[in-house]
């Protein structure tokens, strides 16, 4: 490149440049800074700690408990939502009659806000008048009728399932995308050679979409981790800590609490396990390049 | 030449002006100079712009600006939310004149800024409007939280007590009456369930409402200062503690609790309480003013003290509380003002309007409860000591997660009330003060 070009490309990239470090590189320091400190929101205790942060959220059961909820909540949604986002991906591009309706009932929930959605949900899993405890004794499963946020087998259950059916139309929208990008041709030739739609599915359209898919699982690692809001709203971490993921956690200590050296060393542990965990789930799901 | 002329004209008319203001500005904030009541103001305010109890406050404002003109007061929000910002101006020296929140006597971590509060102490001696001094104006009980080693740093402008609540239609159709002791609780707690009723509404998805039945029973079991030490330290060896979780365990054991309390929030709890479906609440005197909209009209509201324990070796007469304690900033240029605001804020009449008009339960003697709950007054007249909720909890917020955590799981059934003890003790033990 020449010198010409180059001084060109600098007056262009300085002002993301700038608002990257403004924005994004200084309070992060700044975090990592204030993870050495006793620091609670004011100058003038403003101590440099050491590793002391680091060392009591070792031996916090608390702490330990919310990173054990958070893998747990990685996992439980995993499991949940990428098999239903390919399979209703799938179906949408399959259906013929009523796609819209399919598409307006699947995308509705994304509309609302995580306030609304969390609060309405609280309402529909109350254990004497929610909708899930009376349609579950009207059809005599009285059994099976339980304070769902308030036990804690089903507390995290509950709450997974609620943010799956508020966001999972954004997942379905990024599957379709990918097997948008996957020629038809090469599914309808093996259906013509006598393949099943399930065979078809499996073998052709499961592995051409698994560069997309690897990186829809690295995003939802990443998100897993960041979960907050929805857990905030139904549960505040309880009940007995069973729905505490880091991200509660920290905020009850920093904006809570005002303990925001600790807080902020959670923070530093949550970037460092995101980051690690992801670098090598991308190494790890890497696969060869398809051309097609 | 003109142009210079005019430039020339303008300037020492300006500058006249400027010197004539200057002149004639002899108080502190341009007010009158013989006043020292007439002068700027800046008030932490805990209401929000636009609610009722924002308005009162307005109002004693302006009843001061009538009799002082000059006066001007100035509102800012210092509720919990804004507090960082305000612990800051504090430690810069740039407090405002009055405050909340600076200091509690029972609250180590609120009395930080100790030093930069005037004490009240002598201006408590002064005579006031409805007969008697202003320091004999206040309740007996509010004097544990704003006097520590015999200064007074703030005075109670409201306060709330943790009480039992309960439904008295079904209480008088019932034939029972107010429990006043631990036993006639249980005996109370029975019939109601005889009667298809849940004895207790409590919401399991807020650790610290299940928390207060455990504080308080460490209150009349052990003594309020014994039980705030153990939860600072761990030491829970005392044997009334275990009492205290064994009546709690006793009551779950009993099914006392509503159905589903584990799952239900605390608004829904408080609802089915208003609707019936449960006989008892622990709660704060908030209850009323904070459902007074979701309560029907043929309820009959009724509170009284926390059951004590005949025998026990604590505070009988005693109640956990949240109190407003406002303080006065040492430093402030209008010290005088201040004072006149925190006189006419706490005066019988103001404070009996504000009852009246925000349903605010006051904190001065003879002072007229808001309507619509029975026993109120009495709850008031009969609590000798008001001790901060939680054990003061609420500003170690690694060690309340911790402590109501372990009550949890008492409610709950994970735990035993012996198993609860040791592991209070030693969750306690393990988190640094």
């Amino acid at each position: 490149m020449d010198r010409a070009r180059r001084k060109l490309i600098i007056p262009f990239l300085a002002p993301g440049l700038l608002f990257v470090a403004v924005f994004f590189m200084v309070p992060a320091v700044q975090t990592v800074y204030i993870s050495f400190t006793d620091w609670y929101g004011t100058f003038r205790t403003n101590t440099f700690v050491g590793w002391k942060n680091y060392a009591s959220l070792a031996g916090d059961a608390l702490f330990l408990q919310s990173i054990r909820n958070t893998f747990v909540y990685f996992a439980v949604s995993l499991v949940l939502l990428f098999p239903a986002a390919l399979f209703i991906s799938w179906a949408l591009q399959r259906v013929k009659r009523g796609r819209n309706f399919f598409q307006f009932m699947i995308f509705a929930p994304a509309v609302l806000s995580v306030a609304v959605a969390g609060v309405m949900w609280k309402f529909i899993l109350n254990p004497n008048f929610g909708l899930v405890n009376q349609v579950l004794r009207a059809v005599g499963l009285d059994s099976l009728a339980r304070p769902w946020l308030g036990d804690p087998s089903t507390a995290l259950l509950s709450i997974v399932v609620t943010i799956i059916w508020h966001g999972i139309a954004t997942w379905i929208i990024l599957m379709m995308a990918g097997m948008d990008r996957i020629p038809a041709e090469m599914r309808e030739a093996a259906l013509v050679d006598g393949a099943s739609e399930w065979r078809a599915y499996v073998r052709i359209t499961l592995p051409l979409l698994w560069p997309v898919l690897s990186t829809l699982l690295v995003l939802w690692f990443i998100q897993a981790f960041q979960a907050f809001a929805f857990i905030y709203v139904m549960t505040q971490g309880g009940p007995l800590g069973s729905t505490e993921v880091m991200g509660t956690y920290m905020y009850k200590m920093a904006f809570e609490g005002r303990m925001f050296g600790s807080g902020s060393a959670m923070a530093v542990v949550m970037t460092a396990i995101v980051l690690s965990v992801s670098v090598l789930g991308r190494w790890l799901l890497k696969s060869e390049d398809i051309e097609y | 030449m003109t142009a210079q002329f005019t430039r020339r004209t303008v300037l020492a008319t300006g500058a006249s002006v400027a010197l004539l203001s200057a002149c004639s500005n002899t108080g502190p904030a341009g007010g009158d100079g013989d006043d020292p009541l007439a002068t700027d103001i800046e008030i932490g305010v805990l209401p929000a712009e636009g609610t009722s109890g924002f308005s009162f406050i307005e109002s004693i404002g302006e009843s001061i600006a009538n009799d002082h003109p000059g006066a001007k007061f100035t509102y800012t929000f210092a509720n919990s939310k804004v507090r960082p910002m305000m612990e800051q101006r504090w430690r810069s020296g740039n407090a405002p004149d009055i405050d909340y929140y600076v200091f509690n006597a029972q609250v180590p971590q609120s009395r930080e800024f100790e030093d930069q509060l005037l004490d009240l102490t002598p201006y408590m001696d002064e005579e006031v409007e409805a007969g008697g001094t202003w320091g004999d104006s206040f309740l007996e009980g509010t004097k544990a939280v704003t006097i520590r080693d015999g200064k007074q740093f703030g005075v109670v402008t409201d306060g709330h007590l943790l009480a039992l609540f309960y439904n008295k239609k079904i209480f008088d159709e019932m034939g029972l009456s107010a429990p006043t002791t631990w036993d006639e609780f249980i005996d109370a707690g029975e019939k109601l369930k005889e009667g298809g009723i849940a004895p207790v509404a409590v919401t399991g998805m807020y650790e610290p409402y299940m928390g207060m039945w455990i504080d308080k029973l460490f209150m009349r079991e052990v003594g309020y200062q014994k039980s705030y030490d153990a939860a600072y330290s761990g030491d829970y060896s005392d044997p009334g503690f275990l009492t205290a979780a064994q009546k709690v365990q006793d009551m779950r054991d009993r099914g006392f609790l509503m159905d589903g309390f584990q799952g239900i929030d605390f608004t829904p709890t408080q609802i089915e309480f208003f609707q019936g479906k449960a006989g008892m609440i622990l709660m704060g005197t908030w209850l009323s003013g904070e459902m007074v909209d979701s309560i029907p009209e043929d309820f009959q509201l009724a509170v009284t003290a926390f059951p004590t324990v005949p025998g026990g070796a604590g505070d009988q007469e005693a109640a956990l509380s949240h109190n407003n304690i406002l303080a006065i900033n040492k430093e402030s240029k209008a010290t005088e003002l201040a004072l006149e605001f925190a006189r006419r804020f706490t005066s019988k009449a103001e404070q009996t309007r504000r009852a009246q008009e925000v349903g605010t339960v006051s904190q001065v003697k003879d002072v007229p409860t808001p309507e619509g709950v029975e026993g109120l007054g009495d709850l008031l007249d009969s609590t000798k000591e008001l001790n901060v909720r939680y054990y003061g909890l609420e500003y170690s917020p690694d060690r309340m997660t911790a402590y109501y955590r372990e009550v949890a799981k008492l409610f709950f059934g994970e735990q035993d009330a012996e198993q609860f003890v040791t592991a209070l003790g030693e969750a306690m033990k393990r988190i640094p003060n």
